[in-house]
């Protein structure tokens, strides 16, 4: 149940999808390709599936070569995008449709309908038709359609995509506890980072047909190794650095002391609005002061853009500031990280 | 609901008038006693009697409903294949547009013009064999060339505006082949053939001049009977025949409008 | 992102596998598949239609066999005939019948709109609830037969008929006689036969209008007039172009209906055509020279269509 993509390059015409991508997918993991459209994660996805050919490279499943092997003789399934399900055919025949393709007897499909009905919670609905059911609720036939066959590896193309933001969260919720009581492969495609954050074990972040950085969802957050990792997954203020003296480096605010000194003659400092310090403790060194050019109403915090750099941070549970305001915060040594891309 | 000008309405009114008026004439006039002329001499059923009773008008109909059967099954088998063929499999475009452009021309080629080059093809042919000789076989083959494209282009239409991840679909859970064109495909285009196999039908019941031209001397449809018998004088009894086939068309229309709205149901999926 | 599905084919290299819609196949076999279920119906149109047509054209340069059959001498009479010269020198009730065919079909077409789209106008503006119905009154009468059509003429402008005495209490027609034969029965005729071709188009064009654009219209000071030709008339320019291919081709092409309602005087192209084209009496070659012009003005029409843009998927 363990995936290996070797290599794997594809091209379409003269546009590059995947450039020579290597994955392990451990057995059990939930992992996460994630990227903006057009970074290749669904190619790789559709490649593991067999919907499409690579150029060169291999998949191994278990360590067997199933490059060469048809979509329909992969004990791979796949939850679409739009979720594809059969208009012609009720909710119990749509999921019924790859135990009947493998001809396993009616007496036995009847049972593990019902199971997979109930295991997506949608016990009493079998009847109906597709376009009867909401898109939640579509959404989960697909899923139920697909977890009947017991796949090793069951693919997810951005499956939340179509629905609004209130359903996408729970069912992310309810994706991971399914993912736990199974205990199977999964991988998901999707291009919404929270989405990402929450359901998997492991995220890939892709961009141009590449894999750019990998690991734990706090890993990928807290040390971006790239300046498009850490503004694709969340926000961040980057400051431009040139290297000082002393470990220090020079930037528009003045010398700043960042996480370590930079190898490098020019760099990115890289900051995220949650960890900007206001107000700023006495222990701070890097102090950095301005005027407020526009503050954020966001409910539970505040959302504060200063002047004259744009630095963007965040504040909670202080005296809300106003647009003129001068004043001073502080950017923490231990998060103000080093990027060099 | 948006207003029109009133003399919007009354056009349109009328436009539908004049579709209608004859044919109501035609309608009142099938039940008038009189035989000759116009003024109304009473109600009678006379003339249904007659024209049950009228073997040539049984053997042109049971004629008109032999050539739509099989014309319309010939061209529904050879126009599905053919549109499956057009839209399922990967062509350069070349091809592709001189394919569409054969299709299309029947579409729009006059019906004089079609018929006078099957005269023509018929008049050859029938030396080669005595199938294509003037009469029914030719008069189906006839038909069967101008359906094609009717019911090519309605599958097709049907074809292309199902998703291509429907196949993805049925491969990802394992079927392929026969297996799911017989599950997946055909159920899916199966409202396209029908309407196209109804479009089919209509227009070989409606057909006269193909007809006229092919079927000789000795084969006779409706319309052709029709057509002869205003020749050899109108008589109360082809009243009482168009009637009978305006009728038909009613329930046609009936049934085909309660179908197309079925497939619209479906369509919202 | 790249589009999905499907794949398109590496043009250079025909024979390497690929998936084709879920499916592993190979270009050089998806096209053997391909052939196999279009033959078929291609073999068909090529042996009844276009075989048939370009036979139809070699004839029209032949000559006509004393018996009335097809002798096969290479000749240009039968064009030369078309534009007058016959074998009693020029004469020019042939370019009559041409250019008759041609203005009926015109003036056909140009009523059939004038009345298509208000009724096009007035169904798509009838409550849901009854559209259907007048739906199936437009269909009803598009699906019977052409010949019962134009045969309930006869009756309608018959010696005795409402129409043909108010129109003798007038003075536009002699008491007692029928309407019938005249170019007005004639056009009649072709009127209401044509019609639902142009309605139908119309119609469903009508159904998709963005009425968004006539409120934008209004909004911004529009007239009445002027609402309609901005904001209206644009939306249902390609559909208008495809009721005037489906109206004004077979206009052009009938010879049923100016033959039961126009008499034996009033020739038209498919009249001509069709008492030559009796091999005996006629002259198939010259048919055969009728039927091309027939066919050359036809595709005039569609290749204007397609230069401005015309959809052939609307023609069906």
């Amino acid at each position: 149940m363990s995936i290996n993509v070797i290599a794997v390059h594809k091209t379409y015409g003269t546009t590059l999808a995947l450039s020579n991508v290597d994955l392990i997918v451990k057995p059990g993991e939930f992992i996460t390709l994630l990227g903006p459209s057009g970074c290749g994660k669904t190619t790789l996805l559709r490649i593991i599936a067999g919907l499409e050919r690579p150029d060169s490279g291999y998949i191994h499943l278990d360590g067997k070569d199933i490059t060469h092997d048809k979509a329909n003789q992969r004990p791979i399934n796949t939850v679409f995008q739009s979720y594809a399900l059969f208009p012609h055919l009720n909710i119990r025949d749509n999921i019924a449709f790859g135990l009947r393709s493998r001809r396993v007897p009616e007496a036995e499909i009847g049972p593990r309908v019902d199971q997979a009905v109930s295991l997506v919670r949608l016990d009493g609905m079998t009847d109906r038709r597709t376009h009867q059911l909401s898109g939640g609720q579509q959404q989960r036939v697909a899923l139920a359609r697909a977890l009947i066959n017991e796949p090793k590896v069951l693919l997810l193309d951005e499956p939340m995509s179509a629905l609004d933001a209130n359903l996408r969260v729970a069912l992310q919720i309810e994706l991971r506890a399914l993912h736990r009581r199974l205990g199977g492969t999964f991988i998901l495609v999707t291009h919404d980072q929270d989405e990402a954050l929450t359901v998997s074990d492991r995220v890939i972040v892709m961009n141009k047909g590449r894999i750019i950085q990998q690991g734990t969802p706090s890993e990928v957050y807290q040390r971006p190794t790239s300046r498009f990792v850490a503004s694709f997954l969340g926000h961040a203020n980057f400051i431009d650095a040139k290297r000082g003296s002393s470990g220090m480096a020079e930037t528009a605010y003045g010398p700043l002391r960042p996480q370590e000194p930079l190898s490098e003659e020019n760099a990115t400092l890289c900051i995220r609005p949650e960890e900007v310090l206001y107000p700023i403790p006495q222990t701070c060194t890097n102090r950095v002061s301005g005027t407020v050019r526009e503050a954020i109403y966001r409910g539970d915090h505040q959302e504060i853009w200063l002047d004259p750099q744009g630095l963007r941070f965040t504040t909670s549970g202080c005296t809300p500031l106003k647009i003129g305001d001068h004043i001073e915060v502080g950017l923490p040594t231990d998060n103000l990280r080093v990027l060099y891309a | 609901m948006r207003r029109l000008p009133l003399w919007v309405s009354f056009i349109g009114l009328f436009a539908l008038a004049l579709l209608y008026v004859p044919l109501i004439g035609v309608v009142i006039q099938s039940f008038n006693a009189s035989r000759l002329g116009l003024d109304w001499k009473g109600f009678t059923l006379k003339w249904y009697e007659q024209l049950w009773a009228n073997e040539v008008i049984h053997e042109a109909a049971w004629n008109t409903l032999v050539i739509a059967t099989v014309s319309t099954v010939i061209s529904t088998v050879l126009g599905t294949a053919l549109a499956l063929a057009f839209s399922r499999f990967p062509w350069k475009r070349r091809a592709m547009t001189t394919a569409d452009n054969v299709l299309y021309l029947p579409v729009v080629t006059p019906e004089i013009v079609m018929a006078a080059a099957l005269v023509v093809m018929f008049s050859l042919l029938r030396h080669v064999h005595a199938m294509f000789d003037f009469g029914l076989p030719a008069v189906i083959i006839g038909h069967v060339t101008f359906q094609i494209s009717f019911v090519t282009l309605t599958v097709r239409s049907r074809l292309s505006g199902l998703p291509a991840n429907l196949d993805e679909a049925a491969c990802d859970l394992y079927s392929g082949g026969w297996n799911l064109f017989r599950r997946v495909t055909l159920p899916l285009i199966m409202p396209g053939i029908t309407a196209g196999a109804l479009l089919a039908f209509i227009l070989s019941l409606d057909d006269f001049v193909i007809t006229y031209f092919t079927a000789g001397p000795q084969l006779m449809t409706l319309p052709v009977y029709i057509y002869g018998s205003q020749r050899r004088g109108i008589t109360p009894e082809i009243h009482a025949l168009s009637t009978v086939m305006l009728l038909c068309t009613v329930v046609l229309v009936f049934v085909a409008m309660r179908f197309l709205q079925d497939r619209k149901g479906k369509a919202a999926s | 992102m790249p589009e999905p599905t499907p794949t398109p084919l590496p043009a250079s290299c025909p024979d390497t596998p690929l998936v084709w819609r879920g499916g592993l196949s190979t270009p050089r076999k998806l096209r053997r598949i391909g052939s196999l279920l279009g033959a078929p119906a291609f073999m068909w149109l090529g042996l009844f239609f276009i075989l048939p047509g370009l036979l139809l054209l070699a004839i029209a340069f032949a000559t006509r066999s004393p018996t009335g059959g097809i002798e096969w001498t290479f000749t240009l009479d039968n064009f030369r005939r078309l534009v007058g010269y016959g074998s009693f020198g020029w004469s020019p009730a042939n370019g009559q019948i041409i250019l008759r065919s041609v203005t009926i079909a015109a003036a056909t077409t140009v009523i059939c709109m004038i009345l298509a789209y208000p009724l096009a106008f007035f169904i798509a503006c009838r409550p849901a609830s009854s559209r259907m119905l007048w739906l199936i009154v437009l269909t009803v009468p598009f699906w019977t037969n052409l010949i019962v059509r134009t045969y309930a003429w006869l009756i309608m402008l018959g010696p005795e008929s409402p129409i043909t005495r108010l129109a003798a209490m007038v003075g536009l027609a002699e008491p007692g006689a029928a309407l019938y034969p005249s170019t007005t029965a004639t056009m009649l005729g072709m009127i209401t036969a044509f019609l639902p071709f142009m309605v139908m188009p119309i119609y469903s064009s009508v159904e998709k209008i963005n009425w968004n654009l006539l409120e934008a219209a209004q909004d911004l000071y529009c007239s009445r007039w002027g609402t309609f030709r901005h904001a209206i008339l644009p939306q249902t320019y390609s559909a208008l172009f495809v009721g005037v291919i489906l109206t004004f081709i077979p206009a052009m092409g009938t010879f049923l209906i100016s033959d039961i309602l126009g008499g034996a005087r009033f020739m038209l192209i498919g009249n001509l055509i069709q008492t030559q084209f009796t091999f005996g009496s006629g002259n198939p070659p010259y048919a055969a020279a009728l039927a091309f012009v027939l066919i050359l003005l036809t595709l005039i029409i569609i290749a204007l269509f397609s230069r401005l843009g015309g959809k052939r998927e609307e023609l069906v």
